[in-house]
């Protein structure tokens, strides 16, 4: 392939992938860079192995921040020589990978389409920024997206919380005794419950093989049955023979031609460190929000952008979490209870429910996702030092354990954050990473509606879990009200679409108002952050998007 | 029997070792989020990397437990959770071994456990000695016992629920961790996953009744 290629995508995951997907099956000559080391899930995943089969018995370190079966290659919290750095006073984490197909290889597949409400918070409450799309405009897109990747469901008819429509999606697996239990104290209140939308297989699908209800998702998925790009996307836009692929091609900056336009972009080779061009007649940037507002930044960013905003209006999904035990739960007869995706994931979650409420001290919303019943057994069976066992050790001890095992019950919010002129990442006066690469500097501070509406959830969740006998154990946020900013690995916002350059980076494809050949296609396009985790909508606006950029290529004006 | 426990690797050097995890060992339990400028990182040395080949599972680091403090382990984890006639002792399913590689990682915090639990074998076997003026490991089995009760209670009493550093609390939830991480243990609490299914089942009448008796007690009917 002689440069310069049709389009240049930066980045592997559910933007880039998608991106490449749909660029290549329209006849374009793509040059994907992945910053991270090849990776094939069909030979690599730890599927099926035991906990005394893994160092510590597969317990999180800093190496392997989610355990030594974890997919995630290299990366984590914190990259070995790619260091980040954080504003004093501000807590920031960042979940990055270095491997084909980027985080769509670690995360929770829970795969929900914003509605109506979402893409006007500014008109319903007058903070933040309208979107300049609304749910009509990216509905087609979801339908797509579903039918190509798979998601489960139901038809609820409830508020802002779209059902797909008729035939698309896969039936929900059965709730699990404990989902069964625990749906009760919610609708008991009032509160609806909902089969999750995952987007794992409950049939075979498209060529691939459904769930097989055991072995965790975030290890990775050899059967193909969950999404990832490297199992959904990346195959079929490689056999198209248009895709070429360049591992550890770390870019760092878009190269501006004369006319005003991107020629290409800068790389180092992480294996050599030498660094290389690549020439494109147009690039797409999905390198996740704030990798690729770092490149941006990095870049002549005055030539890229006219307001000011690349880096700015950074958000993360607002979280708080508890466990409980159950009682009620104690001593169930024996099952086959991993469930869905293998990972002791519920197959119920909480839409929510409070969008006509007018007693709340907090904008926007959250929903809850949970799960619990008889999965294996980790290092903390006993979890929550408040939860002391009844008895200190004998067989009694062991009785307590026979009983208790399964009868826990984990309940996690994701909800909305509004953005704030004190979240954001810029590049750092003086850290760089271990190639001479400036790196970003994270500020981040949660406002009065996010630690109101975490407040909101531990109330919430105490009411429901009380009703049904339940107490309870620890928080999965220790001491603190809410997660840490980036904690929850859902930021977006830092190049926002709108529909004018002065208030956003891309306009309503994630074209670049100033670069036309530019367009962005991972998270950071996000106007707001809905409380609907963004993997799904991440796709869904790259799709459209690299729809877009095809038909723009056709009439000559890419 | 426990007392005399065997390991399953032999004794190893640890000075060296020492000198490198004593660093860390001060950090707090929950590492706080970067709350300042720099953040650097590498992988942790002696670690297993970032990017460890995961079908060939090994703790390349050094295990630092003397053949003593394995045989207290052995003695206190099968007082923790004796044998049943169903199930075996955690010291019969390599337990103390497994103890010695948790304590002897190079993570953050294995080493604030592994100060927590060698002061804590260290104090039962001095607590031995004061009043039996014997060792933990050769005092009787009832003596062992009641020595374990009174350690245990003294350490719940101790704990608040930001700190579970203390001793028996924490070795405690080690053993039935690292017990019920076993096959012999999933064996033992019917845990009965991890085999492939071809739909997930729904809920059984059996189960139907459990749960719809007890919502009832709890004023859930489902009507």
């Amino acid at each position: 392939m002689v440069e310069p290629y049709d389009v240049i995508v930066v980045g592997s995951g559910a933007g880039g992938g998608m991106s490449a997907y749909v660029l290549t099956q329209a006849g374009l000559k793509v040059l994907m860079l992945e910053a991270g080391r090849d990776y094939d899930p069909i030979s690599e995943s730890a599927m099926f192995k035991l906990p005394t089969e893994a160092p510590l018995r597969d317990t999180p370190t800093t190496d392997k921040p989610f355990g030594f079966f974890d997919a995630t290659v290299d990366g984590g919290w914190q990259v070995p020589g790619e260091p980040y750095t954080v504003a004093e006073g501000s807590e920031f984490k960042w979940w990055r990978t270095r491997m084909l197909g980027g985080r769509t290889n670690h995360w929770g597949r829970v795969a929900l389409r914003f509605g109506p409400y979402d893409f006007r918070p500014r008109s319903r409450d007058g903070l933040g920024v309208d979107w300049p799309i609304g749910y009509e405009d990216l509905a087609p897109w979801y339908d797509r997206t579903e039918r190509l990747i798979g998601v489960t469901g139901a038809s609820h008819g409830l508020e802002n919380t779209p059902d797909s429509p008729p035939g698309i999606h896969l039936p929900p697996p059965p709730p699990s005794p404990s989902d069964y239990f625990v749906a009760r104290g919610f609708r008991s209140s009032g509160i609806p419950v909902a089969a999750i939308r995952a987007a794992i297989l409950t049939l075979p699908f498209n060529g691939r093989a459904p769930c097989m209800y055991a072995t965790p998702c975030l290890r990775g998925c050899s059967l193909r049955a969950n999404f990832q790009s490297t199992t959904v996307l990346i195959p079929p836009s490689r056999s198209t023979g248009n895709l070429t692929i360049r591992t550890d091609a770390l870019v760092y900056e878009i190269a501006l031609g004369k006319s005003g336009r991107a020629d290409g972009v800068n790389f180092v080779d992480r294996k050599t460190g030498q660094h290389h061009s690549a020439r494109g007649k147009a690039v797409v940037l999905a390198a996740s929000a704030c990798e690729s507002a770092r490149i941006l930044l990095n870049s002549k960013s005055g030539a890229f952008d006219e307001s000011g905003l690349v880096g700015r209006n950074l958000m993360d999904s607002v979280a708080a979490s508890l466990v409980a035990q159950f009682p009620a739960l104690e001593g169930m007869p024996p099952r086959h209870d991993d469930g869905l995706g293998g990972g002791g994931a519920g197959h119920l979650y909480v839409p929510w429910w409070g969008y006509q409420r007018k007693d709340l001290d907090f904008p926007r919303g959250y929903h809850i996702e949970m799960g619990g019943g008889r999965h294996m057994p980790d290092m903390y069976l006993l979890p929550g030092s408040a939860d002391r066992a009844e008895h200190s050790h004998g067989t009694k001890l062991r009785e307590e354990i026979h009983r208790k095992y399964g009868s826990y019950y984990y309940f996690g919010s994701r909800g909305e954050m509004v953005p704030n002129e004190n979240s954001y990442c810029e590049i750092d006066p003086s850290a760089k990473d271990k190639w001479g690469i400036p790196v970003l500097r994270f500020h981040w501070k949660w406002g009065d509606y996010e630690l109101r509406q975490a407040t909101h959830v531990r109330r919430t969740l105490k009411i429901i879990i009380e009703r049904l006998g339940g107490r309870v154990v620890m928080s999965g946020e220790g001491d603190a009200l809410l997660a840490s900013g980036g904690e929850t690995i859902h930021e977006v916002g830092t190049t926002r679409m709108g529909d004018s350059p002065r208030n956003s980076v891309v306009n309503k494809f994630g074209q670049s108002w100033k670069v036309k050949n530019l367009f962005i296609m991972d998270g950071s396009i996000f106007a707001s952050s809905p409380d609907k985790n963004p993997t799904l909508s991440i796709l869904a606006l790259s799709w459209r998007n690299s729809a877009y950029l095809v038909e723009e290529a056709r009439r000559g004006n890419i | 029997m426990s007392a005399s426990y065997a390991p399953k690797i032999s004794r190893r050097s640890t000075l060296q070792w020492v000198a490198v995890v004593a660093v860390a060992a001060t950090l707090p339990r929950r590492a706080p989020a970067a709350s300042s400028t720099r953040i650097a990182f590498s992988a942790t040395p002696h670690g297993y990397g970032t990017d460890p080949d995961l079908n060939q599972a090994a703790a390349p680091w050094q295990r630092i437990m003397t053949t003593r403090q394995l045989r207290l382990a052995a003695v206190l984890s099968d007082i923790i959770l004796p044998a049943s006639e169903s199930a075996p002792a955690p010291s019969a399913v390599g337990i103390p071994d497994f103890l010695d590689e948790w304590i002897s990682a190079p993570y953050q915090q294995q080493q604030l456990d592994r100060r927590a639990i060698l002061r804590g074998l260290r104090n039962i076997d001095n607590l031995a000695r004061q009043r039996w003026q014997s060792g933990f490991l050769e005092i009787d089995a009832q003596r062992q016992e009641a020595l374990t009760v009174l350690v245990s209670r003294a350490d719940e009493s101790s704990i608040s629920p930001s700190n579970q550093s203390s001793f028996f609390p924490l070795f405690r939830s080690l053993v039935v961790g690292a017990y019920y991480t076993t096959p012999e243990g999933f064996k033992d609490i019917g845990y009965v996953g991890n085999v492939p299914i071809a739909s997930y089942p729904e809920i059984t009448s059996e189960e139907h009744a459990i749960l719809e008796e007890r919502l009832s007690k709890l004023g859930l009917s489902a009507s």
